[in-house]
């Protein structure tokens, strides 16, 4: 017999949502069943709205399911949010034992890691300095360090791997990766992190509208799901694309780069994305703000577009219309890239549509120095200075 | 099926279920308590002071009103003595009410992130009060013994602390509760508490407010638990009668806590959802 360690049975979840009077039925999760084995990693997939959050938060006994049951065998620990509870007033080591009983350690099992966590988080001099003093690296490692030490029998992990710089993230996959192994610990995880889920997951359910889309090994469901999402982004118009988040007040309907006649692009040639974004009521917007974050295939994140951060503001323009983002020199390599557009009016996100956008490079001559790169993979080409003396 | 079988289903926790849960997670009772104590007194200069300035300057404030100006007779009694053995459960009352029901409002971020016994929440809020309590019974101690009050009676006080203490929880659970949906209620708390004060005896006798009232409607004022409890501890400290309508002010004690328990664990399932 298969030792199960979660099991979950029709789950579903309804919200009802009153908009302008009209009560509708939002179905969250829709008579959704998984079987995760002891020691298994189970990964989950999926759009925006897809339902893995909710999944995530009933499974952690945040919010309750209308209907169907899961049944959990062993200790559960979830980080949905990693450093919950923490209080800025209190020292590195009181908010770990603070958020250690939070997520359900004794004192005693604390005590026991207490070196190990610190250790971890590699903060050993500040750990008796308030939060509050800490960098917010600083603050996440910790965070993450009292979580990554938790023992709990089977371990929910959302989206964590969002957080800290490259070196910690690497530590935690790492550290997950010896979770599985050493201690035969059932982990499930979401990300959208396709590599991530990929290197560490055993099997992978694919959640679409509230339902198990498809479900199997890991390369498998991952290789369909990337496909759909290119067919999705090819086939549907971005302005008619339904699985969009945000308020509303201005969506994008359409990307495109212009000023490449014979449509190629080219790394090093100049090149102006335009994007086309309209709203149903605002005459004006005040202040729009456009973040497009680049992806490489695999859904890895690799550069930010963002006027804001760059410091070029976008104000009192009309309520619909263009803006673009050119560059003199294309930074991007050879490769394929997808575009995850996110539209902020006057400070609040309006618009957010994942693969919005999916474009090709080709290998070209960036810093003219009629040098190619020997091998032909997606990347940015950074203008850069090498000498033998200081540049000071 | 293991111990650790968890089955979640539309149902939620069932109501023993959530006890076994407080008390299988003492621990986490102490660190909030604990974090509760530290995050008061942090950066203040003053520290544990704070807690006797308190109570002195309650004391202060009533001495002036009720006795100077009003002009109340505690029968024999001296008045900072009379008053000061209300205050000091007033006040714990007062705080943990107040604290208690605001317990969920203040880590909804919390609420919406992990699952963690909800119980644990206000009732760290009892024990955290007791701090201020047990500075405040100190004094008492020894303005009585300064105006030499026999002291003997005043060990009666666990049992009056416990009842009061079920007494505040209770109603901070439900009002806990119910203004999670409703935040208003949050806003009344100060008025309501404020109003409560002048209608329970703390710094005037029960025979006053008696004396206000037809004789056959003063089993009414026993239905404010707070007001019972007074009469028990000052008739066992300073001497004097206490009428048997005290078990209407112990029966709606234990009302009031057992519905707050029982109305804060059925709000318990749906909390993630409303905050």
């Amino acid at each position: 017999m298969k030792d199960i360690a979660i099991h979950i049975d029709r789950l579903s979840k309804k919200y009802d949502i009153r908009t302008s009077g009209k009560a509708e039925v939002f179905k969250a999760l829709d008579a959704v069943s998984l079987e995760v084995e002891r020691g298994k990693i189970m990964g989950i997939i999926g759009s925006n709205g897809a339902g893995k959050s909710t999944l995530l938060k009933i499974l952690s006994r945040i919010t309750y399911p209308t209907s169907g049951k899961a049944t959990i065998n062993g200790r559960l620990a979830s980080l949905l949010e990693v450093g919950t509870g923490f209080h800025s007033e209190l020292s590195g080591r009181e908010n770990i034992f603070l958020n250690g009983s939070i997520l359900g350690m004794s004192r005693q099992e604390i005590r026991s890691k207490f070196d190990d966590i610190v250790e971890f988080s590699g903060i050993e001099k500040f750990i008796d300095t308030p939060v509050k003093h800490y960098s917010s690296g600083m603050y996440v490692r910790l965070a993450f360090s009292v979580a990554a030490n938790l023992t709990p029998e089977i371990l929910i992990i959302d989206e964590v791997l969002a957080v800290g710089d490259a070196r910690f993230q690497e530590r935690c996959l790492q550290k997950m990766d010896e979770a599985k192994s050493a201690e035969g610990r059932t982990i499930l995880f979401v990300s959208h992190n396709m590599t991530a889920i990929n290197h560490l997951c055993d099997e992978v359910a694919w959640l679409q509208d509230g339902k198990v889309r498809e479900l199997g090994p890991a390369e498998e469901v991952t290789r369909n799901y990337l496909l759909d999402m290119r067919q999705r982004s090819q086939t549907v118009a971005l302005g008619d694309r339904t699985d969009r988040t945000g308020t509303g007040e201005a969506k994008l309907t359409r990307l495109e780069w212009i000023n490449s006649p014979d449509g190629t692009l080219v790394s090093g040639k100049p090149a102006t994305l335009k994007a086309d974004y309209t709203s149903p009521n605002l005459d004006t917007i005040g202040n729009l703000r456009c973040v497009f974050n680049v992806y490489k295939e695999n859904q890895e994140f690799l550069v930010s577009l963002n006027n804001d951060m760059s410091g070029q503001g976008i104000n009192q323009v009309p309520g619909s219309g263009s803006v673009y983002c050119h560059f003199d020199q294309l930074p991007f390599m050879h490769g394929e890239y997808t575009v995850t557009c996110n539209l902020f009016v006057n400070g609040l996100r309006s618009d957010k549509v994942e693969q919005a956008f999916r474009f090709k490079v080709a290998e070209g001559d960036f810093y003219g120095s009629g040098q190619k790169t020997a091998e032909k993979r997606p990347g940015v080409y950074i203008a850069q200075q090498w000498g033998t003396k200081p540049f000071l | 099926m293991s111990k650790n079988t968890t089955v979640i289903s539309p149902q939620g926790n069932s109501i023993t279920e959530a006890l076994r849960e407080l008390f299988r997670n003492t621990d986490l009772l102490w660190t909030f308590t604990y974090r509760d104590i530290r995050i008061r007194y942090a950066q203040t200069y003053l520290g544990l002071a704070w807690s006797l300035i308190q109570p002195l300057f309650g004391l202060a404030a009533v001495f002036v009103l009720f006795f100077k100006i009003a002009g109340v007779q505690t029968g024999g009694i001296p008045y900072l003595s009379f008053a000061l053995s209300g205050l000091v459960f007033w006040n714990y009352f007062s705080y943990v009410v107040t604290q208690s029901a605001a317990s969920l409002v203040h880590v909804q971020a919390m609420i919406k992130k992990i699952y963690f016994p909800r119980l644990t929440l206000p009732i760290s809020k009892g024990i955290v009060g007791l701090i201020d309590f047990s500075v405040a019974f100190i004094l008492l101690f020894i303005v009585n013994a300064f105006l030499g009050q026999p002291l003997s009676g005043l060990f009666i006080f666990p049992l009056i602390l416990l009842f009061t203490a079920f007494t505040a929880l209770g109603l901070g659970m439900i009002i806990c509760a119910v203004s999670l949906r409703y935040r208003d209620l949050q806003q009344i708390i100060p008025f309501a508490l404020q109003l409560l004060f002048f209608i329970t005896p703390v710094a005037y006798p029960q025979s006053l407010l008696a004396s206000l009232i037809p004789e056959k409607w003063t089993w009414l004022i026993y239905f404010n638990p707070m007001a019972g409890f007074l009469e028990l501890f000052r008739a066992v400290v300073f001497g004097g009668p206490a009428s048997p309508m005290i078990w209407i002010s112990v029966a709606t004690s234990l009302l009031l806590f057992t519905v707050g328990i029982l109305f804060f664990i059925r709000t318990d399932k749906k909390m993630a959802d409303l905050v």
